[in-house]
Order: C-alpha cells, then sequence, then structure tokens
C-alpha cells in the first residue's frame, strides 16, 4: 500500500514542467502546448502561482472511469492513480510549510485554512499518460480587470489537504486523450460540469459524456474521429439535459453574441464548433468574456426591429477553455477581410464571425494556434426547468421594445438591454442593488412567486436602471408566436410602475407590478 | 446576476407621463407585430446548415 507524500516545491516555468513529466511518466524535448499554456497561465503577473505542493497518489473520479473502461484493458497497462499538483502565489519553503501544518494541529485549522485559502490558486491533476498528461484542472481566472466576465467559472470546488479544507472557483478543463474522444467530448464535459452541478448533481465523467453519445452507450471507448453536431447534441439530451443549438454562419453577428452573452453572463457555458484555418472542426467552452472597456473597446451590440433599438455592451474578447491549449484561452475578434466583406455582400449575409487566440506578448510559442477560425455553431446544455431560451428572452424583449422606448422618453436613443437567466430566489436578493425603493423592494421578495429559474429583460438608460421584465422560464411555448410569461415587472419609479400596470393588464397570467 | 448589475442605479429621469391604457394597448401591438421579424431571423439562427451538421468537430 503506497503513502501518502507531499511535497514543497516552488513553482518556476520549469519546475512545473518537470513536474508534470514526472508525474506523467514522460520524456519529452519540449513540453507539450497544453503544459506550456499552463506555465505561461500560472506565471502570469495577475495570478503569479509561487509555490507548488505535489500530493501523490491521488484518486481522481474523472481519471479512475477512463482508467476502468479503457486503460487498464491495455495490454501494457498504466497506473490508476494521478499525481495533483496545488498552486498557491504565496511562497512557501518545505520548513515554511510544514510549520503552518504544525500550526494547525496545534492551535486550530481555521487560522491555517483561512490563510491557504486566500492564496490557493487550484490544482493540475497530471495523469500518468505522457502523451496528455493534463487531467482535471481547476484554476482561478485572472482577477485583475472588472470588465472580465467569467460567470460560468463561478463554480466552487472543496480540496482536502492535510485534513484542512480549501476551495477554488473554477471551470474545470482537461486535455483530451485522442484514444477515448475528441475536442467535442471534452468541452461537452465542462460545460455539463457546470450545468450539471448548478443543478443539484454530480459533474459527468469525460468518459460517461463519451458514452451518452447516441450510438456508443455500452462501448467503453469513445468516438476518437470526433462527434457530428447531432452526437454532441444526442450527448448532452443523453445525460437528462435540454439543448439549444444555433448557428453564427449566414447570420447577423450580433444577434449570435446576443443570445451567446444571455447564457455566459447566466452562468451557462456555451460550447462553440469552430472551423479553424486549415477547414478542420473543433470545439471549445465559452468560459467567460471581456465586456467594452478604455483598454479594449468593443462596438455595442444591437438588438433590432423596425426603427426600435436596445443596445448591450459589446465583447471585446471572449475566454475559452480550448483543449489544444488550456483553461480561459483569450480569444479575439477578427474582423473580415476586405475580400470577405464583398463576399458576404454580394450573397445577402454578413460577414463571418472569426475569433483568433490571441497570446500574451511574449507568447510566440503559441503561433501555431494563433490564426483565426470561423465560428460555425453554438450548442448550449440548459437546465431541465429552464425551458425557454435566450433567443426567446430577446424575441420577448422586441415585443416590449415599443412601449419600453416610449418610458425612455427623451433618451430612447440611449435605450439598453441586459438579459440573461437567475435563480429566482437569487433574483430577488440582488434586486436591490437596483431597486432602492425599501417599500417596493419588500413587496416584490415578499409577494413574488417566481419559477426556480427566471429569466430577466433588465433595461436601462445610459448608466441609469429603468425597469426589469422577469419572465417565467418553466412553461413550454405552444405556439411560434407565444410569449413565455411574465411573473414580475419591476420599474425604477412608481410613474413607470403605474404604465407597466396598465401593460400587465393586457398580458396572460398576472404579472406582479411593483 | 453579474457584477455589471452593480453598477446600475435607479433612473433619475423619469418618463413625461403615466401612459393611457389605449397608448399601451397600440405600442403592445406594435411590439407584437415587429416581434415576428426578429422571430423569423431567429428561426434562421436555430436552423442549421445540414453540411456542418456532419462535419466531426476533433
Amino acid at each position: 500500500m503506497p503513502s501518502l507524500s507531499l511535497n514543497v516545491v516552488p513553482f518556476t516555468k520549469p519546475a512545473f514542467a518537470d513536474q508534470v513529466r514526472r508525474a506523467s511518466g514522460g520524456s519529452w524535448s519540449e513540453p507539450p502546448p497544453q503544459v506550456r499554456y499552463l506555465q505561461s497561465y500560472l506565471h502570469h503577473d495577475e495570478i503569479r502561482a509561487r509555490t507548488m505542493v505535489v500530493e501523490h497518489p491521488y484518486v481522481d473520479r474523472h481519471y479512475l472511469q477512463e482508467f476502468v473502461g479503457h486503460y487498464a484493458t491495455m495490454l501494457q497497462a498504466v497506473p490508476n492513480s494521478t499525481t495533483r499538483i496545488h498552486l498557491f502565489s504565496e511562497a512557501y519553503d518545505e520548513s515554511a510549510w510544514t510549520a503552518l501544518i504544525e500550526r494547525a494541529d496545534e492551535s486550530g485549522i481555521q487560522e491555517v485554512e483561512a490563510e491557504l485559502r486566500a492564496s490557493y490558486l487550484g490544482y493540475v491533476v497530471v495523469r500518468p499518460l505522457p502523451a496528455c498528461p493534463i487531467g482535471r484542472t481547476a484554476l482561478v481566472t485572472y482577477r485583475g480587470v472588472s470588465s472580465r466576465k467569467y460567470a460560468p467559472a463561478h463554480m466552487n470546488h472543496e480540496v482536502h489537504l492535510h485534513g484542512l479544507t480549501l476551495s477554488v472557483e473554477a471551470l474545470p478543463f482537461q486535455q483530451q486523450d485522442q484514444a477515448l474522444g475528441a475536442c467535442a467530448t471534452t468541452a461537452l464535459w465542462s460545460a455539463l460540469a457546470r450545468v450539471m452541478r448548478a443543478d443539484g448533481g454530480r459533474a459527468a465523467t469525460p468518459l460517461e459524456v463519451a458514452q451518452a453519445v447516441p450510438g456508443a452507450r455500452g462501448s467503453l471507448v469513445a468516438s476518437p474521429e470526433g462527434l457530428t453536431f447531432d452526437e454532441m447534441r444526442g450527448a448532452i439530451r443523453g445525460l437528462g439535459y435540454q439543448v439549444h443549438a444555433f448557428r453564427a454562419s449566414q447570420h447577423d453577428n450580433d444577434e449570435f453574441l446576443l443570445a451567446l452573452k444571455t447564457y455566459v453572463q447566466s452562468g451557462i457555458p456555451v460550447v462553440l464548433r469552430i472551423r479553424v484555418d486549415e477547414g478542420e472542426l473543433h470545439a471549445v467552452a465559452v468560459t467567460g468574456f471581456r465586456l467594452h472597456d478604455e483598454d479594449q473597446p468593443a462596438r455595442d451590440l444591437s438588438l433590432r426591429a423596425h426603427h426600435y433599438e436596445a443596445k448591450s455592451a459589446g465583447l471585446s474578447r471572449l475566454y475559452v477553455h480550448d483543449d489544444r491549449l488550456g483553461p480561459y484561452a483569450r480569444f479575439v475578434f477578427v474582423p473580415p477581410s476586405e475580400e470577405e466583406r464583398i463576399k458576404a455582400d454580394e450573397n445577402g449575409y454578413p460577414p463571418l464571425l472569426r475569433i483568433a487566440f490571441k497570446a500574451d506578448s511574449n507568447g510566440t510559442e503559441f503561433e501555431p494556434y494563433s490564426g483565426s477560425a470561423i465560428v460555425e455553431s453554438a450548442l448550449v446544455p440548459l437546465y431541465p426547468k429552464i425551458r425557454t431560451t435566450a433567443t426567446a428572452l430577446l424575441e420577448c424583449a422586441t415585443e416590449h421594445l415599443p412601449l419600453i422606448s416610449q418610458l425612455a422618453g427623451g433618451r430612447r436613443d440611449e435605450l439598453t438591454l441586459d438579459s440573461f437567466f437567475a435563480l429566482g430566489g437569487r433574483y430577488l436578493r440582488d434586486v436591490g442593488r437596483v431597486l432602492h425603493d425599501r417599500a417596493r423592494l419588500g413587496r416584490l421578495r415578499r409577494e413574488a412567486l417566481l419559477s426556480r429559474y427566471v429569466g430577466v429583460l433588465r433595461f436601462s438608460v445610459g448608466s441609469e436602471w429603468l425597469v426589469d421584465l422577469v419572465i417565467d422560464t418553466t412553461d413550454v411555448l405552444r405556439g411560434r408566436h407565444d410569449s413565455p410569461p411574465i411573473l414580475a415587472c419591476v420599474a425604477s419609479d412608481t410613474t413607470i410602475a403605474e404604465s407597466l400596470r396598465l401593460l400587465a393588464a393586457e398580458l396572460p397570467g398576472r404579472a406582479l407590478v411593483v | 446576476m453579474t457584477d455589471e448589475k452593480k453598477k446600475l442605479e435607479p433612473a433619475v429621469t423619469p418618463p413625461p407621463r403615466v401612459l393611457t391604457r389605449e397608448e399601451v394597448r397600440e405600442l403592445l401591438a406594435e411590439g407584437r407585430r415587429i416581434r415576428r421579424d426578429v422571430e423569423a431571423r431567429f428561426d434562421r439562427m436555430e436552423r442549421l446548415d445540414p453540411r456542418e451538421a456532419q462535419a466531426r468537430a476533433r
């Protein structure tokens, strides 16, 4: 029976690569790109890892299932356990670490836990697979810029180390072993991990995702040649979740991005199918975006219908889990070439939506991955109780645009829309950030009967909040032109509330108006 | 709800007046008309290209 070993090692880029190499049993002249990406990510000023605590052996449920399903049956079987590398931003050497652990034993663990939690950056599981060493990885996001939004990464992972409980907020990432699956499998695994956990369940393992592909059930080895759109959709459904699928090609880029933004800011990852320049299709999971700011300006997104318009803050970056690279990889939008613009005009379609990986300024080592890719389509796993899609929310917003524009008075040109899904209870808690009238806030919180998840259409004029329309997401729309029921209309002042009361009287159901 | 919402403040520019019931009905009817256009666009967005759907993401 092997005993547990925990080694404290100062973090440097070469030391990290060396630990991964040794734990994977590999020998390489140059680390694989995923290891180089993690070196760079962890070395970045906004994270700046200083200490690694290397835990071995570590039994990882996700790897263990793959081991049982595949690796154990190989003639030259690989070990069933992994190594886990914990990362801290504080610098500890072996003696400082030992002193810290002894202090936990002697004077109580809470103080030591608090100290370690403050500098804990997460972990990287290293599989004993030299060709694809990076297993389940949960790392914090960069924290330095408030316009970066990583709502899907707001997922808590408890970590037990030396009897201490640490935690990290992260969306899990792993490098796909191509013997067992494809990028599509791992992108779905990351997205589903968030949705299944938020829904109260346990995250599926990569093997469970692969086996949920229609036709693969019962098979121990997944489809290494990749997954079609229908197979990806089938895998999500096979695990009990709804799917919203939509495409970018030949469609208005703003509307595609508005739907994507709605999901991502609701904490729901979006799986993108992208065509890289060589023509091969690849899948990534969107885990965040950067909104327009002074350093990285972005054009507003626009929801237009006839002469009505609502704008939404534009996106300058997408952050994606890309198994060719690593977690939270930064992608920028690439403007269409003149030739593409002319071709799109001739065909009567908007130009293709292109994105490209952007490494740090010193990241020339990632040049092979920096070519632009065309965004083809998106798949979104949805909680069973979200039966209203982002596009249905946006359609509902359109229906109320003329009235809301009227309520904006002379400032209708400044009308903005933020659409998102939220837990009903969470919405009632957070709405106090915009509704400051305590009497009306109290009434809303006491009287609103909300579904488990609600859709929120938040209209503002410039930076001033105007109205929230709170939508029931649990009703299935019977007709194409039906609107999801409005549960509550929340106004910024009583004059607007009076007009909304007249609106509510015209709608089916009994929306609460405050 | 994201941090983005924290920056928002209650409106300080009230609309000129309360709308009448007739105005609300007209604006809602107008909204239902223009919604059809957006629905048609989103319908197209949700209709996948069969060739693209058959391609395998590796």
